[in-house]
């Protein structure tokens, strides 16, 4: 069984400077604030993982693929996705910004050229981007598509999906080929492997493909909106006390 | 004595108020945020010794009175103040006393003439740096845990801030003090500027963790705060040998930037956003003080660093380390490494120019090969002196059950405690002995181990004071 994870390393928006985000454009230079993985691709990326494991233990053939377009995927990234027993990292050599259309095709245009299998992703890559990715992908190879993902078990050369949808869970069996969109997984972590297997991965590089993307969309602007709240301490004593405080400040009283 | 007649005795002493024996507040009031406590804690263990209650005097008598008692009837007595304390060093003795020091929480004086400020130990460090930047000037001392430390607590455990290549140790900022000693004695250390009088009897409290007395005041210098003229920038250096070196340079040439860090590859990686080219260290550089000195400094530095090769990469990686170099005290209590079923902490020792380099490739080595469950080992000198540095280690290993926290961590901290020992260094650059590396003083001190021996005796006869702290228990 062939599993690809999809991922992207986002800058780590906590560190980025108040000043950024007050004038950001497609160009700001966020290099100083880091990369880290998204809280849904790293779910997705750890369930690939679990799924191999349980497939190797019952015999099955599985390999783990993540898959990125990026440039920028720091060495410490792919280390650690190799250490964790991803068996290829595959770096498609572009950037794409605010284009979920243009990075669905380039992802699905690899995956169509290789071996079948099930595609996971996170639900969406960072909090800026669309969430669009993976239906498309799903569009574009003309798969089953199966969103807000909690877990994945493999079952007799099928899946067993587990879905969380509209605060109740859904429960599919599938049978691969099909993408799947983690989401508020309580797989939340990738594992962290010894630095003894850490050493033992050597130097494993990403695979980097060329990808012949569209230019950069230049037509978007961005405006900071200077929007505050007013927070006030109610001087209450109790809930019922707040509540009818707040009542009376919504004129709800006379 | 029993606990309860204890609890009601001190109650008695200073108040029904000051004394609690509620299981929550104990356990509250012994937390100490070693590596293992937390994943202990994560896993919903508590382990840390049961003392008999926490007491809470508020002024420098009632610490006199609670002292003597206790010391008359020989319980144990574990001072505290703002408790974060990361080497065991704050937790009680079964059965004991933990001294609370945080009601103490007077500022008593500015004085803005002669350049200091006079607090209770119970003050927090950032209340008082607030204060003080408010009126335009500063401690000088900012540890990492200055959301949380107290005055009290930072001069035990001979603690030392982020701008310490300027302003130097809590060593160097301590004008006078005041402390209470086993036997209630009140004693007063005075605020002159130096003087030729004998050995210098601060420095007996300072670093003393709680062994010998209770620090109840202290004097502080204070400086001229005009953040408004800092110097940055952060640089990129092939090896941690070339950035040991050229930190080695910047001392010796006499510059003194207020910060200077130099981060290990994974570091850089890990904690900068891989910001410098690939396989590289990050040196960070912070220079305050006037404006044009400052800016001297920072020049200065960056000619030197120049000469090492080092790759300009601006201030940006300096402004986003000040920011939010001390976040992480807000997500001590979320159990993250537990989370991540790993145990993590970080470890710090000194040594000359000459052995420290050693040390740090030594532990980088070994360590892998000795702990089968290390996740990620790290290293980066962040107080540097015209003699030597220091290295300050971080650590994650993965534990499978609570009661191997202990044991793994521990084993962590042997290979670095030795690998430092071997080397001349010292075990301890400033978090203190506490009492998870007092197996190693005897060796650290050699020969003068016997000083703090006898100083021991001298002041705590009775041995009351934070036992399993600085010495080594005798069976
Ligand atoms: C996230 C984090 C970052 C840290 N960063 C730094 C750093 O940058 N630099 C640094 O030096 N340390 C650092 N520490 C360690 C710790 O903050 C310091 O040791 C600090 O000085 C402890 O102060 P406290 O008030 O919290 O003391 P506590 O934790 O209450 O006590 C510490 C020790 O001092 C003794 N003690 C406390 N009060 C008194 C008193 N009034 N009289 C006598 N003995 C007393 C205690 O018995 C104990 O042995 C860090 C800790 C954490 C958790």
């Amino acid at each position: 069984m062939e599993i690809y994870v999809c991922f992207k390393a986002l800058p780590d928006f906590e560190q980025v400077f108040p000043d950024d985000w007050n004038q950001f454009t497609l160009g700001t230079d966020l290099d100083y604030a880091g990369r880290i993985l998204g809280s849904f691709d790293e779910s997705a990326l750890e369930i690939g993982l679990r799924l191999k494991d349980k497939l190797l233990f019952s015999g099955e053939a599985a390999r783990c693929t993540a898959l990125t377009l990026s440039r920028r995927l720091p060495a410490f990234i792919s280390r650690s996705l190799f250490a964790a027993g991803f068996d290829e990292v595959v770096q498609l050599d572009a950037d794409v910004e605010f284009n979920p259309e243009e990075t669905a095709r380039l992802l699905s245009d690899f995956l169509k050229s290789a071996p079948p299998g099930m595609v996971l992703a996170g639900l969406q890559a960072g909090f800026a981007d669309s969430g669009a990715v993976p239906a498309l992908i799903a569009c574009r190879l003309g798969l089953p598509f199966f969103s807000c993902v909690e877990s994945i078990e493999p079952l007799d050369g099928m899946a067993e999906i587990k879905r969380s949808v509209d605060s109740e869970y859904r429960i599919v069996k599938a049978r691969p080929p099909f993408v799947a969109a983690v989401g508020n997984s309580p797989v939340s972590t990738l594992r962290a492997a010894t630095l003894r297997h850490q050493l033992s991965c050597g130097n494993k590089k990403p695979k980097a493909l060329p990808a012949d993307s569209a230019p950069p969309i230049s037509a978007l602007h961005f405006q900071a909106r200077d929007e505050r709240r007013e927070t006030t301490m109610l001087p209450a004593e109790s809930s019922a006390d707040a509540a009818i405080m707040i009542l009376k400040a919504l004129g709800g009283f006379s | 004595m029993e606990s309860s007649a204890l609890v009601q005795a001190l109650a008695e002493l200073i108040g029904e108020d000051q004394v609690s024996s509620d299981p929550a507040v104990l356990r509250e009031c012994s937390r100490d945020y070693i590596g293992f406590r937390q994943y202990e804690r994560g896993d919903g263990k508590f382990w840390e010794p049961k003392a008999a209650c926490v007491a809470w005097p508020r002024n420098s008598v009632e610490v006199s009175s609670l002292l003597a008692f206790l010391n008359a009837n020989g319980a144990d007595a574990a001072p505290r103040t703002g408790g974060s304390c990361v080497s065991l060093g704050s937790e009680p003795v079964e059965g004991g006393v933990i001294v609370d020091g945080s009601r103490m929480n007077e500022l008593i004086e500015l004085n803005e003439k002669d350049l200091f400020v006079t607090a209770s130990c119970g003050v927090s460090l950032e209340y008082l740096e607030n204060y003080l930047n408010n009126r335009g000037w500063t401690t000088g001392h900012f540890p990492q845990s200055l959301p949380m430390a107290q005055i009290g607590g930072l001069v035990a455990t001979r603690s030392i801030g982020q701008f310490s290549t300027l302003y130097g140790g809590i060593e160097d900022m301590v004008l006078g003090l005041e402390a209470v000693l086993p036997d209630g004695r009140i004693i007063k250390i005075k605020n002159v500027p130096r003087r030729s009088a004998g050995p210098d009897l601060r420095q007996i409290f300072i670093g003393s963790e709680g062994a010998i007395g209770f620090i109840t005041q202290v004097s502080l210098k204070i400086f001229r705060y005009a953040p408004e003229n800092r110097w940055m920038g952060a640089f990129g250096i092939d090896t941690m040998h070339k950035g040991l070196d050229a930190l080695r340079e910047i001392m010796s040439a006499g510059w003194h930037p207020a910060v200077l860090r130099l981060h290990d590859p994974v570091e850089m990686e890990r904690d900068f956003g891989n910001i410098a080219p690939e396989g590289n260290c990050i040196l960070l550089v912070i220079a305050e003080g006037p404006k044009a000195l400052a800016a001297a400094t920072g020049e200065g530095v960056k000619e030197i660093l120049k000469g090492f090769g080092a790759a300009d990469l601006g201030a940006r990686p300096v402004q986003r380390w000040l920011i939010h170099r001390n976040d992480v005290c807000g997500r001590l209590d979320h159990f993250d490494y537990y989370k991540m079923g790993a145990v993590a902490d970080t470890c710090e020792i000194s040594a000359t120019w000459s052995k420290i380099g050693e040390i740090y490739d030594a532990v980088l080595e070994r360590l892998p090969q000795e702990s089968e469950s290390l996740v990620v080992v790290s290293g980066h000198s962040s107080h540097s002196y015209t003699t030597g540095t220091n290295i300050y280690f971080s650590f994650g290993a993965m534990v499978d059950k609570a009661e191997n926290a202990r044991p793994i961590y521990m084993n962590i901290v042997r290979v670095i405690m030795e690998e430092t020992l071997k080397r001349g260094g010292s075990i301890a650059h400033h978090h203190g002995s506490g009492k998870y590396r007092t197996q190693w003083m005897p060796q650290e001190h050699g020969s003068s181990y016997i000083l703090l021996e006898k100083i021991k005796e001298a002041l705590d006869p009775n041995r009351i004071m934070n036992k399993g702290v600085l010495l080594k228990i005798e069976e």
